[in-house]
């Protein structure tokens, strides 16, 4: 733990003014809450959490897109704010859920790829070229597809050409933002089995971000789980799945339908009540929702994750000594 | 029991500039009282399709054909007779509740129109209903709720809008397409044994329509699996998740982490190649180009094999490769 | 491990694909709008062009003694004048190919004027959405409540009519349909991925809205063009009827069907035969703008 992450975040946090409609002042909505997050080099960090958990929040801060309210994102143990941006982007690039609208409808698959590197100014327009045929050779796009359209490729080819923009740079970190979720089961495998690859050939570094546990337990090394704009629970994958500590984590793995004929629908024993993200609760933000919440949990937050390490925001688990259940 | 709904060679036939889509090809099942129906396969494979000629709501340029067309001794192709039926004794769930949902009315009104039209009686006692149903749902205080539109409701208490308004007029089958899908996942557990309950309770036959294997293995009783418009295996889910004999579904199976099974970060079973067009007839089997198996018989007739219980559309009659069934 | 090559030879989508450029050229072939459209938009352009070759007369030289000759298929018409003369006895074929010069030259100027205007107004706005797009809501609604012919009938009378005041006149009014439009449909891109894409990619803010959103917005712009086209040709023609647009004796369409108003029950073709070209013309912009739109969204391509 002594090494720097290539990416991490401290005390990271977003605030959105809400409208509420007319005549009525603006609520804020606190997307992400003080999230301290990191990722060694080489390393697939999971993030997964429900709808409204700030998870694509997350990944447009992490991309640089989007300001932080208060907190930072560092490269490096360097603020990306010192950054330069053409510098920051070509050592992090994204990959987005839905193939339809990443890919420009106008543009050649070529002119698509090669794309970062004519705004980088890499090369000349031949080496641009050649680079960014190697790449679609090497996400598996037949080699006459290099003038086609967006309009004319599957889901899952548009995918395969979204990830060889986000490569052709030779960037350090991809954020993954539910790159299959759009997916059918089997062009969604493919794209996993290649992003495995390519992390393998490439020494890339992912940051993957997606509401299907299956699909992050599959691939992640660490994994994050937000609720409410904070991160709840953060271990190994091992720990997360096999042992996980945060009612909330357990309750999401539950929920989990895995093949098993003959296992049902799991019963959750969570408050059906949905949590107002403009009003999150006193104390821990899930004790509405909380089986196992007692009386501190409506008053007291609970002790947030360290960035380095693991551990659960959790009242319960603070009540034993952190890492104990590893 | 007898066959609630008996379908026999339904055919989904779309015009297009390129020639006939032909989106169902030739579907044969039945579905018994108070049973859970699956239809699954991925996106282009006619399972929407599929429902919506069933309640026919299929688009204008889409015709629908079939040899049969049974709901309990009513023939459905009279659509005269299917009027009462649809939205009666059949009812449909969607997927995209805020879409099923018309934004401009409050629920309440929407929850009484199809029991106004089809069970007739005073507005009273259909919203005494609806307030009943809103109840059995599991929405709290239900009585405010009539008064309230579809966008002052989160997703999940849409869907039990849906579900409620579904069974305003007592159905005996539930079509439901892809209901959860928008949903997240702890939602979709309790809408899940939600569906599961009710079904119990009111002993209504479900043909739930999804894309996710896990989901199915979770809910059916029998499950037909569909590709290129045509099943291409039916069996019961022990059957189909603990023997798959097509080869579409044994790959189909193994495209999805499976936790215990797979292990983490090794690579996932993939089906190479695209769904061929829908255009025109296929000869032979639709799933002979993607097949690791394929070979010269898969051009000609594809027989349908198997007993009643569990059936296939292969060349293959040799039994598959057992596949465990996986319990976290 | 790709999921492009399929093993038997069930036809796929996409196989049947054609090179995108023969794709587009059957389908100009198949438009039959932009065909008769295009064709009629592009004659009338090379008519203006070579309107000194093509011309019999000089357009300015009068003829007292020859004055409202008939056409050629009336009685007392002869070939020495095709379309006849006005009442000047200038040569009315000669006046109507120099007169396309002055329609087609005010339409596309004062639209190229004011499609740069509105299409830079709108790009911003919504693109950045915010204060940017409060200013570009306020100018357009400014706008949007300047009646324009009365405007353009001030500042006429004001400056005097001639045919740079005309463009610069409807360039500076026409360009609000260009803001709306580019404005929805930018604020609409800038939400994409692709988006998300070039500014991940560290391309600046000119690179994506010329290199990103621009190109997506063609149609949008070539339909409103054509209309705003069409439509400066005809307020021009306006404003020469009123006298306050085009100065005689250029040879204006507008001009030749005000100055044949006195006429109209004496030569009615004075006023038919400029009235025939002006509406030929706008339709078949319109025509040809349709013709163009499907064929270049990307929805309609394939």
């Amino acid at each position: 733990m002594s090494m720097t992450p290539i990416l991490e975040t401290r005390n990271l946090h977003r605030r959105f003014r809400v409208s509420q409609g007319h005549f009525k002042p603006k609520a804020t909505l606190q997307a992400v809450n003080g999230v301290d997050l990191s990722v060694q080099r080489g390393e697939t960090l999971g993030i997964v959490g429900e709808s409204g958990c700030g998870k694509s929040t997350l990944a447009q801060m992490l991309l640089g897109l989007l300001p932080a309210t208060s907190g930072e994102v560092r490269l490096d143990g360097r603020p990306i704010a010192d950054l330069r941006r053409v510098d920051f982007a070509r050592r992090v690039q994204p990959i987005f859920q839905d193939p339809f609208s990443s890919l420009n409808p106008r543009k050649t698959l070529l002119d698509i790829v090669t794309m970062p590197l004519r705004v980088h100014a890499i090369g000349s327009r031949a080496e641009q070229e050649a680079r960014a045929r190697t790449l679609m050779d090497r996400v598996g796009l037949p080699a006459g597809f290099a003038d086609r359209y967006p309009k004319e490729l599957s889901g899952g080819q548009r995918q395969r050409v979204a990830i060889a923009r986000a490569l052709v740079m030779q960037p350090d970190v991809v954020i993954c933002d539910e790159p299959t979720s759009a997916l059918d089961a089997s062009v969604q495998s493919q794209i996993l089995n290649l992003l495995m690859e390519l992390k393998a050939d490439f020494g890339l570094t992912y940051v993957f971000i997606s509401h299907n546990l299956s699909v992050v337990e599959h691939i992640a090394d660490h994994v994050a789980v937000m609720y409410l704009g904070r991160v709840v629970e953060k271990a190994p994958v091992d720990a997360i799945f096999d042992a996980p500590q945060h009612p909330y984590t357990r309750a999401l793995l539950d929920s989990v339908l895995t093949v098993a004929p003959d296992a049902g629908v799991p019963e959750l024993a969570l408050g059906p009540g949905f949590p107002n993200p403009l009003r999150p609760a006193p104390g821990c933000p899930f004790h509405p929702r909380c089986p196992r919440a007692f009386e501190p949990c409506s008053t007291i937050p609970p002790t947030p994750v360290p960035a380095e390490g693991r551990g659960a925001a959790c009242h319960l688990t603070e009540m034993t000594p952190r890492g104990a259940a590893a | 029991m007898g066959a609630l709904l008996t379908v026999d060679d339904l055919r989904v036939d779309i015009a297009t500039p390129r020639g006939t889509l032909r989106a169902v090809r030739g579907l044969t099942f039945s579905v018994n009282a108070g049973e859970t129906l699956c239809i699954v396969g991925e996106s282009g494979c006619g399972k929407s399709m599929t429902s919506l000629a069933l309640m026919d709501l299929l688009p204008r340029v889409a015709k629908r054909s079939a040899a049969t067309l049974n709901f309990a001794d009513t023939d459905l192709s009279d659509r005269r007779k299917a009027r009462r039926i649809r939205g009666n004794q059949m009812a449909m769930i969607f997927q995209e509740p805020m879409t099923a949902l018309n934004p401009a009315f409050p629920i309440g009104d929407q929850l009484t129109e199809a029991y106004l039209h089809h069970k007739g009686g005073s507005r009273a006692a259909a919203r005494a209903r609806a307030v009943e149903m809103l109840d059995l749902v599991g929405i709290g205080s239900p009585a405010e709720r009539l008064g309230q539109y579809p966008h002052q409701l989160s997703g999940g208490l849409r869907q039990r809008v849906m579900i409620a308004m579904a069974l305003m007029t007592d159905p005996k089958l539930l079509i439901a397409d892809e209901p959860t899908t928008a949903l997240d996942v702890t939602i979709q557990a309790q809408i899940l044994r939600l569906l599961r309950d009710l079904q119990q309770k009111l002993g209504i036959a479900v043909i739930f329509i999804t894309h996710d294997l896990g989901l199915v293995s979770r809910i059916a009783d029998r499950v037909m699996v569909m590709y290129a418009g045509a099943m291409v295996e039916e069996g019961t889910a022990a059957q189909i998740f603990g023997a798959p004999r097509h080869p579409y579904t044994q790959a189909l199976i193994e495209c999805i982490p499976q936790p215990g099974r797979t292990a983490r970060g090794t690579p996932l079973g993939t089906i190479p190649g695209v769904v061929p067009s829908l255009v025109g007839q296929i000869e032979g089997c639709v799933f002979r180009s993607r097949c690791p198996l394929a070979r010269r018989e898969c051009e000609s007739h594809v027989p349908t094999r198997g007993a009643e219980g569990h059936r296939w559309v292969c060349v293959d009659d040799a039994p598959a490769p057992a596949l465990e069934g996986t319990t976290r | 491990m790709t999921d492009t090559t399929p093993t038997a030879s069930i036809p796929t989508p996409g196989a049947s694909m054609k090179s995108p450029s023969r794709l587009s050229l059957r389908r100009i072939a198949e438009q039959p709008s932009l065909l008769v459209g295009g064709g009629i938009v592009v004659l009338m352009i090379l008519i203006a062009i070579f309107a000194p070759l093509l011309a019999p007369h000089d357009p300015f030289v009068q003829n007292i003694a020859a004055r409202t000759v008939p056409p050629v298929w009336y009685d007392g018409g002869s070939w020495e004048h095709i379309l006849g003369t006005d009442q000047l006895g200038r040569d009315y074929l000669s006046r109507l190919i120099y007169g396309a010069r002055i329609s087609l030259f005010i339409g596309f100027a004062a639209v190229a004027i004011a499609g740069v205007i509105g299409t830079t107004l709108g790009l911003l706005g919504g693109y950045f959405g915010g204060r940017v797009d409060m200013v570009v809501t306020f100018l357009t609604t400014v706008r949007l409540s300047l009646p324009i012919i009365l405007v353009a009938l001030a500042i006429v009378a004001i400056f005097g009519g001639s045919v740079t005041i005309v463009v610069i006149v409807l360039g500076l009014l026409k360009w609000d349909r260009f803001a709306v439009v580019v404005r929805a449909t930018a604020a609409q891109i800038s939400r994409l991925d692709y988006i998300n894409s070039a500014k991940a990619a560290g391309a600046s803010t000119f690179y994506i809205l010329t290199r990103e959103v621009l190109p997506n917005l063609a149609p949008q712009l070539i339909v409103i063009a054509t209309i705003e086209i069409a439509s400066a040709i005809l307020m021009e023609a306006a404003l020469s009827f009123l006298g306050l647009g085009v100065q005689p004796p250029t040879p204006s369409w507008g001009l030749m069907i005000s100055e044949a108003k006195n006429y109209m029950f004496f030569s009615f073709w004075l006023i038919a035969i400029p009235g025939t070209a002006l509406a030929l013309l706008v339709f078949a912009i319109n025509l040809a703008g349709d013709g163009l739109r499907d064929l270049i969204s990307p929805d309609g391509r394939g």
